[in-house]
């Protein structure tokens, strides 16, 4: 499905076992606030998987975002997209991703079309390549009707799916979405899943971010969770099931009871009989680590 | 605890009126501290400019009058001026409140009255146009008390009178405006809201340009000012009589018996409060209907076909479409195009009536300035006026701080700094080419300048629009204001915007004032100006490029 939109010369770029996008060591404080958003975050995203970033709201999952995009500069540490330093080649860096910002309200007074023309150009998509990527995907969102509309007069879901068009327009190896099922009907966020499982098997790299953890486990092959700036763990949805074995093990209780809080336990997401167990404790264990901002043991922490 | 109504009103006014008085933690920084006090001096200067303004015309009036023994008549021509001026004030304000209905909108969802919602947006009209009506009535109290001594309950009533004064029209324009916008679609649109309230408002302040200017003429001509008053021409004593309010009013303060003046007062009073809340209370309910069902923008419908896609899609260089971005998104913008580009237009418009409402005097001094317009000033008139117009628009000093969060997303595209900067440039100088135009061109012949020296002045002029709009952008690149909600704040209430109007203003006057002092050759003016320009020029357009990227690189919204 979708050829033509993933046809990003994966084959050609992708290398075994080579990372395509790696944050060493980023810190980030606010000059204004004073606030440190991101602490020693290190990352490393493999292609061919959809990557999913957890955290609460305020974690540091969109300032980490800012900083991988270059849209803002890391205190400390390293980006490398495609193996290139954003730093030191911020031109041919940006080439290699597509991003969907997690404010979708841009630009309000361009029509959705001359909105997809100016990322085209400032991507140097040639007009028959421009015209097949958003002709399938303005058709796969439902979004043919509304190209010579003012962005101002589309609903919120609506201007999402446009970034998500606008984001795949120059056919990127990396695809960065910061928040990107808000708004979405259920049509489109079905449409989205599947795109980002193809743009994946096809060798390309999907990092989007998420404050839900249903939504990063349906989707997610790895996952990395964010608190406070800091990550609390990283690896894949197996790694988080032994995790939670683990706890369970260690506090002698069964698995479901991975939630210390009460939060949790109000939130009826542990100890419901019959409901899907495996589910409801992976969220319950997701606002334990982010509730007790506690490091990973080691042997944990791996991809 | 405090009912929801003043809780309403209290969130209403302080959402219009965005006023925050910086604690005394706060002032403790240099930068707020200067801050305040440059929007106390602006505030000031606006009052006193106003203030300065009806207290010549009331000066004037009373002075000319006087020898007749009708002076009273100055406080019937003020208070026929403050009940046009607050008319003018409610209909426009209240028409442009209702393009904030989808903010408002969600007090629908609150219980809340229909009237208290519609009750409290007329309050804050009132708050923005009693003082109107108290500035143009205090000052005419004061002239006339000076010069006449009347009692002290004469002041008490002019200023209780100036309260009341609001109040009718208010309750009029809404009773106007609620079946007009119920009614019509194409009026509950923000887009169509912002054109049509600042075009009437932009017209309704020319009309008032052009009374202001008649006036002025009129009072230095004791025949023309006796024509106007005492025969009655601008029918001021019929508006007076006619007018329920100014009636009350001119019985309030023109009564000797202190019974009659309180109740022609309280009558006043009570008449405009009772219309104003007889207006909320009529009109509460359409009100309601009109948040719930106010649209911002159309959506088109439409795909775009095959044959269509190869030209709408076309690939075109970079730098045009980010220049092409920057002219969509200001001019598309009602707030942004009127209070920016359509400046160029609006000036001239006020200097070409300012030209014809004073005429004869005009076209005389005029004459007395013939000889020295074959000077210098034969080309530095035209080449101010034409840098003034080319650096008033507001382009290049907010070119920043209205992309605001849309930065983040700009920064991530594989764009160099250095062309998002040059594109923004590039947008303010094709309109201070227009502004030049208008402004040495059209005011050199205007003024039957001699071809030489519009062509210096067009030299001169470019060189300072230039130099002032790159001097505007780096401004607005090292300190631009990103965080705000109301694209009002990014143009009209950003200090870049004022600190460039009025340095631009400031510098031209000083160098008007500097040619009129130095004894030199007539074009060594244009040699020394245009030198310092191109010097300041290539400076601030170093600064930018050099160190443009790099505050870009760090611009956080």
């Amino acid at each position: 499905m979708g050829a033509p939109i993933f046809a990003h010369n994966a084959n050609a770029q992708k290398k075994a076992g080579k990372l395509m996008i790696e944050l060493t060591n980023i810190s980030k404080t606010y000059a204004k606030s004073g606030t440190k958003a991101v602490d020693s975050l290190t990352l490393r995203i493999p292609d061919g998987a959809i990557f999913g970033f957890l955290g609460p709201n305020g974690a540091g999952k969109t300032t980490t975002i800012r900083i991988m995009t270059g849209a803002i500069e890391a205190d400390s540490g390293s980006v490398l997209i495609d193996g290139i330093d954003l730093a030191k080649e911020p031109m041919e860096a940006k080439r290699r991703f597509g991003l969907v910002p997690d404010t979708p309200d841009l630009f309000s007074r361009l029509r959705a079309y001359e909105y997809l023309n100016f990322v085209a150009d400032v991507y140097g998509v040639s007009a028959s390549d421009r015209i097949t990527v958003i002709e399938e995907l303005a058709a796969r969102f439902e979004l043919s009707d509304a190209l010579k509309s003012p962005i101002g007069s589309m609903s919120r879901g609506m201007r999402m799916k446009l970034n998500l068009i606008a984001s795949l327009i120059h056919k990127p190896h990396n695809w960065i979405l910061d928040e990107p099922i808000v708004g979405l009907d259920p049509h489109a966020a079905f449409a989205l899943k599947e795109l980002m499982r193809a743009h994946a098997a096809s060798g390309g790299t999907v990092f989007f971010s998420t404050h839900v953890m249903e939504v990063a486990e349906r989707i997610c092959d790895k996952l990395a969770i964010i608190n406070k700036g800091k990550l609390v763990f990283t690896g894949d949805l197996e790694g988080l099931r032994e995790l939670r074995e683990s706890r369970g093990r260690l506090s002698g209780q069964v698995p479901l009871v991975g939630a210390p809080n009460f939060s949790a336990r109000e939130a009826g997401m542990v100890n419901i009989e019959g409901a899907d167990q495996r589910e409801e404790s992976l969220e319950a264990l997701f606002l334990a680590l982010v509730e007790e901002g506690e490091q990973v043991p080691e042997e944990v922490s791996k991809l | 605890m405090r009912s929801p109504f003043i809780s309403l009103l209290s969130l209403s006014l302080k959402s219009v009126f965005a006023i925050h008085l910086p604690t005394q933690k706060e002032l403790a920084s240099p930068k707020v501290l200067l801050k305040t006090f440059g929007w106390i001096v602006l505030a000031v200067v606006l009052l006193a400019d106003f203030g300065f303004m009806f207290a010549m015309m009331d000066i004037g009036m009373h002075d000319a009058l006087a020898p007749f023994g009708m002076q009273s008549l100055m406080l019937i021509y003020a208070t026929v001026t403050a009940s046009v001026l607050v008319f003018l004030f409610a209909f426009i304000t209240s028409l442009s409140f209702f393009s904030s209905a989808p903010n408002e909108a969600l007090f629908l969802t609150m219980p809340f009255k229909p009237s208290e919602l519609l009750a409290a947006r007329m309050a804050t009209v009132y708050a923005i146009e009693a003082p109107i009506a108290f500035l143009v009535m205090s000052i005419a109290a004061g002239v006339y008390g000076i010069k006449n001594s009347p009692p002290f309950d004469f002041y008490v009533w002019m200023l209780l009178n100036a309260l009341a004064l609001p109040l009718v029209p208010l309750a009029v324009s809404y009773a106007v405006l609620m079946p007009l916008v119920s009614a019509s679609r194409w009026l509950r649109r923000k887009n169509t809201i912002l054109y049509v309230g600042g075009f009437i408002g932009l017209a309704l302040a020319l009309g008032f340009n052009w009374y202001l200017q008649t006036m002025m003429a009129r009072i230095e001509d004791p025949v023309l000012l006796r024509k106007l008053l005492i025969d009655n021409e601008l029918n001021f004593a019929d508006i007076a009589n006619w007018w329920p309010p100014a009636w009350l009013t001119m019985t309030a303060i023109g009564n000797s018996s202190m019974p009659a003046a309180f109740a022609a007062t309280l009558a006043n009073l009570a008449l405009g409060t009772a219309l104003a809340a007889a207006a909320a209370t009529i009109f509460g309910r359409s009100y309601t209907k009109i948040l719930a069902n106010f649209g911002e923008l159309a959506a088109v419908k439409g795909k775009i076909g095959r044959s269509q896609a190869q030209a709408v899609f076309a690939p075109r260089p970079v730098f045009i479409s980010l220049v092409q971005r920057e002219l969509h998104l200001m001019n598309r913008e009602p707030m942004y195009f009127l209070n920016g580009p359509f400046v160029i237009v609006l000036l001239p418009v006020i200097l070409a009536i300012s030209l014809i409402a004073q005429g004869q005097q005009i076209q005389q001094a005029l004459q007395q300035l013939r000889p020295l317009l074959d000077g210098q000033a034969g080309y530095l008139i035209p080449a101010g006026i034409g840098v003034f117009l080319a650096s008033s628009t507001s382009i290049a000093c907010t070119a920043f701080s209205r992309d605001a969060k849309a930065i983040y997303f700009l920064k991530s595209l594989p764009l160099e700094p250095r062309d998002i900067i040059a594109a923004k440039l590039v947008h303010a100088l094709l309109f201070a080419a227009l502004g030049i135009v208008f402004g040495v061109v059209g005011v050199g012949l205007l003024l039957g300048i001699r071809l030489v020296d519009i062509a210096v002045a067009l030299v001169l002029a470019v060189l300072g629009a230039v130099t002032l709009n790159i001097c505007g952008l780096v401004i607005d690149t090292f300190w631009p204001r990103l965080s705000w909600e109301n694209p009002m704040s990014a143009l009209k209430r950003n200090p870049n915007t004022i600190i460039v109007i009025l340095g631009t203003m400031g510098l031209v006057a000083g160098l008007g004032a500097l040619s009129a002092s130095l004894p030199f050759q007539k074009y060594s003016f244009a040699l020394l100006y245009g030198t310092v320009f191109l010097a300041a020029g290539i400076g601030f357009g170093v600064l930018l490029f050099r160190k443009g990227s790099a505050f870009l690189r760090q611009m956080e919204p």
